[in-house]
C-alpha cells in the first residue's frame, strides 16, 4: 500500500532535468562547434559551468547586471561578425547565444521546455552545414538527447522509481516506435520545391581550387585530405592515369599568375538543352560545397541538366554557387572536332598570349626547340625530354625571383605539378603553339565497394593542353614526365611520409591498408551509400519509387493512405472486440430472464435494480398478473442456475439452454397469450 | 491556487445541460472504474502545439534549402507527436479507479476525498483535480494499489458532492494530454462552520434541579468569606487588597447537568448561523466532556458524552433541513 499525502504541484525544474539540459546545450555547442565564432562557444561553456556550479551550491545565480551585459557582449559581436549581412550564421549564433545564456536564468519547467525546442532547430541549422553519414548519426544521437531531457523536464523526479536513467529509457522507446513512421513519413511525404529564397551562409573558408594559379597554390592543397567529390562508375572505374577532372581553363598569363580572364571568352550553352545523350549516364558526381560555381568532369562528357551550364571547350559550370553537397550525372559525349579544324584568329591571340619581354631565357629555349623539331608533336616530345632530364617533384620548391619560368627552368629545376604546366605553357606559347594551363583534379582513390572513386584535395593537379592542326587541343602532362607515379598511383604513394603532410599521410594510422584504414573506408562507403539514398532522395526519386511500387498518381497513393490507416484502424476495433468480447456479451440466459421481466414491467410492475429474482417474481405474484405462479417456479430455477450449487459444466449447459428456452416461452405467452 | 472563470460562464445552459447529458451517458457515475477508449479523451496540450509549430518551422526551413536530413528531422519530430499519443493513451488505459472515502470537514474547509488507484504496470505522472483545486500528482508501479486525497474546497455545509473529479497525464514529453471526468460518486459530509460562541448562553437546565453543583475545582462561581482552614490559594488576594475582606473563591463541578442545546431557542435569525454557533457549542462541549443533548426541528438527541455522540450530533447538524 501506498499513500501519497502532499504531491504539491511544482513548476520547478529537478535535478536530474538540469543536468539533461545542460548536457543539450553542451552538445549543441560541440555539434556547432565547427561554425560558430570562438568566443561564442567561450560564452556557452562559461555559463554551462556556471550553472553547474549554481546546481552544486558553490555559488549563486549571476546578477541582474552581469546578465544583461553578457546578453549585450553577445549580441555586438554577432553583429560584429555579421556586420556584411544577414546569413544564416548569424541566425545560429543568436539561437545560440541565446540558448546558452538563458541556461543561467532557467527555473521553471516552462521555461526549459520552450528552449529544448530552441535545441532542435539548433540541430537543424547543424544538418544545414553538415550532411552525410556522420552528422546524420550525430544528429540522431542528439534528438534522442533532447528527448530524454524532454522526458526529465516532465518527470516526477521524487517517485520511487525515478533514476537518472529513466528519461532516456522513455526518449529510446518512444524513438524506436518513431523510427519505422519516420522512413515511412520520409519516403512518401511529397516535396515541395523552395517556398522562398533563404539567406545563405557565408562561403568557409576551406582549401580548393582557384580561379587563378601562382607558383604554390597548389602545394596548398595538398597538405588538405579533405573530400572534394566521389564518383561513380556504373560500369567500372576507368584507369586512373585517365582521370583527368578538369575544372577550369587558364588562358592567360602575367609574369607570374595564370587566370581565367574571361568567362565571357567562351560560349556557354544550357546543357540540358543539348541534344539528349540518351541511355544510362557514364558516372555520378557527389560535390562537396566547395563556394564556386565549377562542376568537374572528365574529357568527353557532359551532365545534361538545365542548371548546368556548359562551353564549347567541355567546362562546367553550375548556376549558383555550390553551397551544398551536390550531385550530378555525367553522359559520355562523342567528341566531334569542328570542321574544318581551325581556331578562329581571336583564340590563337589568347592562347599565345604572353607578357612582353619577361623570361628571355625561356623564349630563347622554345626558339631554338622549336626550330630543332618543327612540329607540334616534335616540340612536346622535345620539352618533355627536357623536363625528364634533370628536374625533380617537390612539395617544396624554392621561391621563384621575377622572371619566374626562367628561375625555374634553369636554376631550381625543383617543383609542383603547377610549375610544370605553367612552364610548359610558357615554352609552347613562346614557341607559337597555342597552349593552356588546364587545373582540376588528377586521379583519386579507389574505393573497392561501390565502383566509386574519392577525389580529395590533394588531388588537386594542373596540366596543359596544347592545339596541333591535326587533332584540336591535345592534353599534355608534363608531371608525368618527371614523376610518372604521381600520375599512376596517386599522390599519396609519391608522398608516403612527407613531413609536409604534417604526417597526415605518412603517421597517420588511417592510411590504407592498416585496420583502422579499413573501418574507415567502411565508414566512407556508408556515407557514400547514405548520401547517395538519402541526401539525393528528392521529388524524382519519390516519384520513381512510387512508380515501382505502382503508385503512379497521387490519388493513388491517397488511396493507399487511406486504405493502410482505415485497415489498420478496423484491425483495431476488431482486435478490441475480440479481446472484450466476454465483457461485452450478455449471457442468452440472462437475456432471456430480462426479456420475461420486460414483459411483467409492461402489465406496471418493473424490477428495481436491486430486487433479487426471488423477490420480484414474488412481488408479481402479488399484483396478480399472469402465469405469475410460473414465474415464481422459473426465477427460482433461474436463481439457482446463475447463483445455486456448482454444477458439472454439460449438464449446467443443458440446464441453462432449457431455461432459456422456457423463459423466452413464457415472455411471449405473459405478452400476447395472457 | 485562484479557480478563476470557469468554462461554466462562458457556456450557454443549454449547452451545458448538453454536456452533462452526454457525458452521463458517456461515463456512467460508478464506484469504481476501469479507463479504456470509453471514457478516455485525448488531444493535443498547448506545448504539443508548439511542438507541432516547430515541425512547421523546421518543414519551411528544410523545404527552402532542400536539405533531406532537416527534412527527416522534421518528420522524426512528427512521428515522436504520433508515437506520443500511444504512450500518453497507454498511461492510462487499464488504469482503475474507486472512491474510498472523505473525512467529514466543517465549512470553509478543504475537503480531503481518498482515491485508490491500480494498474498492472507501472504509471506516471498521473494529476487528480477538481477544476479550481490544486491538483495532486502521483505515480504508481505495477500492481500496488495507491491512495490518492485530493482537495476540493467545501464551501456549504450537508453532503457535498464534489462532482467529477479530473484524472489526467501529460507524460512522456507534455506533447499530448489524456484526461477524463469521472463520477466516483463522491460523497463529503461537510459540518456547518463553527462560529465562536460561549455555549451558556444557549444552554438551558443550568438552573434546574437537575443539574447538581458540587465543590469542585473546574469553574469559578462566587466568592464567600474566608473560614479558617481554606486553602491559602483560592484566597481572593484582590479583594483583600481593596480593603473589603478577605473572602476565597469558589469553584464548582457541574456533576449530571444535563445541558441542552435547543435550536428553536436561539436568538439568532439566520438559522445558518444558528447551526454555526450550535456545531461550536457542541465542539467545546464534546471537549470539556460535559453531557449535552441537543433539540433541532426534525430531531433531537438525548444528552449524552462522549466522541460517538459528538460526531452524531454534527452529522444531524451538517444534513439539517431548515
Amino acid at each position: 500500500m501506498n499513500t501519497v499525502q502532499s504531491a504539491s504541484p511544482v513548476d520547478q525544474l529537478s535535478r536530474p532535468a538540469l543536468l539533461y539540459f545542460l548536457s543539450v546545450l553542451a552538445a549543441s555547442g560541440l555539434l556547432l562547434s565547427q561554425s560558430l565564432p570562438w568566443w561564442l562557444l567561450a560564452v556557452s561553456g562559461l555559463c554551462i559551468g556556471w550553472r553547474l556550479l549554481v546546481f552544486l551550491g558553490r555559488i549563486s545565480f549571476p546578477g541582474k547586471w552581469l546578465k544583461a551585459s553578457l546578453v549585450l557582449l553577445c549580441c555586438a559581436g554577432i553583429a560584429f561578425d555579421n556586420r556584411t549581412g544577414i546569413s544564416l550564421d548569424a541566425f545560429v549564433s543568436l539561437l545560440l547565444a541565446g540558448f546558452a545564456l538563458k541556461s543561467l536564468e532557467v527555473y521553471h519547467v516552462s521555461d526549459a521546455r520552450r528552449f529544448l525546442y530552441v535545441a532542435f532547430l539548433v540541430l537543424m541549422a547543424y544538418l544545414l552545414y553538415n550532411q552525410g553519414f556522420l552528422p546524420a548519426v550525430f544528429a540522431l544521437v542528439q534528438s534522442l538527447l533532447v528527448l530524454a531531457a524532454l522526458a526529465a523536464v516532465h518527470a516526477d523526479a521524487r517517485h520511487p522509481g525515478f533514476t537518472l536513467l529513466s528519461p532516456l529509457r522513455t526518449a529510446s522507446i518512444a524513438m524506436a516506435f518513431a523510427l519505422p513512421v519516420l522512413l515511412v513519413m520520409f519516403l512518401v511525404m511529397p516535396r515541395l520545391p523552395p517556398l522562398w529564397a533563404m539567406p545563405l551562409q557565408k562561403a568557409q573558408a576551406k582549401t580548393g581550387m582557384s580561379e587563378e594559379m601562382r607558383p604554390g597554390d597548389i602545394d596548398q592543397l595538398a597538405k588538405s585530405a579533405d573530400l572534394v567529390m566521389r564518383v561513380t562508375f556504373p560500369a567500372g572505374v576507368p584507369p586512373r592515369d585517365s582521370l583527368y577532372w578538369r575544372g577550369a581553363i587558364l588562358d592567360t598569363f602575367d609574369g607570374r599568375t595564370w587566370r581565367n580572364a574571361c568567362d565571357c571568352n567562351y560560349q556557354w550553352l544550357q546543357t540540358g538543352a543539348m541534344k539528349n545523350p540518351g541511355a544510362e549516364p557514364w558516372y555520378s558526381v557527389m560535390l562537396e560545397p566547395h563556394g564556386n560555381k565549377w562542376l568537374f568532369t572528365l574529357p568527353a562528357s557532359s551532365p545534361h541538366r538545365n542548371d548546368v551550364w556548359g562551353n564549347t571547350q567541355g567546362i562546367f559550370r553550375y548556376r549558383k554557387d555550390v553551397r551544398e553537397r551536390m550531385a550530378y550525372d555525367v553522359w559520355a559525349v562523342q567528341e566531334t572536332l569542328p570542321q574544318p579544324l581551325t581556331l578562329l584568329q581571336a583564340d590563337r591571340n589568347r592562347y599565345t598570349q604572353l607578357p612582353e619581354g619577361s623570361n628571355p631565357r625561356a623564349r630563347a629555349l622554345a626558339k631554338s626547340l622549336w626550330l630543332a623539331a618543327g612540329t607540334e608533336a616534335a616540340m612536346v616530345r622535345q620539352v618533355m625530354d627536357f623536363y625528364h632530364q634533370s628536374f625533380g617533384y617537390t612539395l617544396q620548391p624554392p621561391l621563384l625571383g621575377d622572371n619566374s619560368v626562367d628561375d625555374f627552368l634553369f636554376t631550381s629545376k625543383q617543383g609542383f605539378c603547377e610549375h610544370f604546366a605553367g612552364s610548359f605553357v610558357f615554352l609552347l606559347r613562346a614557341a607559337g603553339i597555342p597552349a593552356r594551363v588546364v587545373v582540376g583534379y588528377q586521379g583519386g582513390e579507389l574505393q573497392e565497394q561501390g565502383n566509386y572513386v574519392n577525389v580529395r584535395q590533394y588531388d588537386a593537379h594542373a596540366w596543359a593542353e596544347a592545339w596541333f592542326p591535326t587533332r584540336g587541343w591535345v592534353r599534355v602532362d608534363p608531371t608525368s614526365a618527371v614523376a610518372p607515379e604521381r600520375i599512376q598511383h596517386g599522390f599519396a604513394s609519391l608522398f608516403p611520409e612527407s613531413e609536409a603532410l604534417g604526417g597526415m599521410l605518412g603517421i597517420n594510422p588511417f592510411r590504407p591498408g592498416s585496420w583502422l584504414g579499413y573501418w574507415r573506408s567502411q565508414l566512407d562507403y556508408l556515407d557514400y551509400m547514405v548520401s547517395r539514398f538519402v541526401m539525393e532522395y528528392d521529388s524524382r526519386s519519390q516519384q520513381s519509387l512510387l512508380r515501382d511500387w505502382g503508385l503512379e498518381s497521387p490519388w493513388r497513393l491517397l488511396a493507399l493512405f487511406m486504405g493502410m490507416t482505415g485497415g489498420l484502424f478496423a484491425v483495431f476495433v476488431i482486435y478490441l472486440q475480440w479481446r472484450d468480447r466476454h465483457a461485452r456479451r450478455e449471457a442468452p440466459l440472462t437475456v432471456a430472464y430480462r426479456r420475461a421481466c420486460a414483459s411483467y414491467a409492461r402489465c406496471g410492475v418493473v424490477r428495481t435494480l436491486d430486487e433479487t429474482p426471488l423477490a420480484y417474481a414474488n412481488r408479481v405474484q402479488a399484483a396478480v398478473l399472469p402465469n405469475a405462479a410460473q414465474f415464481v417456479e422459473l426465477s427460482a430455477r433461474y436463481s439457482a442456475c446463475c447463483y445455486g450449487e456448482p454444477v458439472a459444466k454439460p449438464a449446467l449447459r443443458q440446464q441453462q439452454r432449457e431455461l432459456q428456452r422456457a423463459l423466452h416461452r413464457h415472455a411471449w405467452r405473459v405478452r400476447y397469450a395472457g | 491556487m485562484p479557480a478563476g472563470r470557469s468554462w461554466d460562464d462562458w457556456w450557454p445552459r443549454r449547452w451545458q445541460f448538453r454536456y452533462q447529458r452526454w457525458i452521463n451517458r458517456r461515463i456512467p457515475p460508478l464506484r469504481e472504474v476501469t479507463l479504456g477508449q470509453r471514457n478516455l479523451f485525448i488531444f493535443l496540450s498547448m506545448p504539443g502545439l508548439g511542438w507541432l509549430l516547430l515541425v512547421v518551422l523546421l518543414w519551411v526551413g528544410a523545404t527552402n534549402y532542400q536539405n533531406n536530413l532537416a527534412m527527416a528531422l522534421c518528420f522524426l519530430l512528427l512521428s515522436v507527436l504520433l508515437v506520443a499519443i500511444h504512450l500518453t493513451f497507454a498511461n492510462l488505459n487499464g488504469l482503475r479507479v474507486r472512491f474510498v472515502s472523505a473525512e467529514p470537514v466543517f465549512a470553509g474547509e478543504q475537503a480531503l476525498c481518498r482515491f485508490e488507484l491500480v494498474a498492472t504496470s507501472s504509471r506516471q505522472q498521473l494529476s487528480l483535480d477538481w477544476p479550481g483545486s490544486p491538483p495532486m500528482r502521483v505515480s504508481l508501479q505495477a500492481g500496488v494499489p495507491t491512495y490518492v486525497d485530493v482537495p476540493c474546497a467545501a464551501a456549504r455545509r450537508g453532503l457535498y458532492q464534489p462532482g467529477r473529479v479530473r484524472l489526467q497525464s501529460d507524460f512522456p514529453f507534455g506533447l499530448v494530454r489524456c484526461w477524463t471526468w469521472l463520477d466516483l460518486c463522491c460523497e463529503v459530509l461537510v459540518y456547518p462552520a463553527p462560529l465562536t460562541t460561549d455555549y451558556r448562553d444557549y444552554a438551558q437546565g443550568e438552573g434546574d434541579d437537575s443539574g447538581r453543583m458540587v465543590a469542585g475545582t473546574d469553574d469559578y462561581f462566587s466568592l464567600r468569606s474566608y473560614q479558617p482552614g481554606d486553602a491559602l490559594s483560592r484566597v481572593a488576594w484582590k479583594q483583600f487588597a481593596a480593603g473589603r475582606g478577605l473572602f476565597v473563591q469558589e469553584f464548582v463541578d457541574y456533576r449530571g447537568a444535563d445541558i441542552w442545546l435547543d435550536y428553536a431557542a436561539m436568538p439568532e435569525a439566520d438559522p445558518e448561523v444558528r447551526l454555526s454557533r450550535l456545531c461550536f457549542c457542541a465542539l467545546q462541549l464534546g471537549e470539556l466532556g460535559r453531557p449535552f443533548g441537543l433539540r433541532l426541528p426534525q430531531q433531537r438527541f438525548a444528552p449524552a458524552t462522549g466522541h460517538e455522540h459528538v460526531q452524531r450530533v454534527l452529522q444531524a447538524l451538517a444534513v439539517c433541513s431548515v
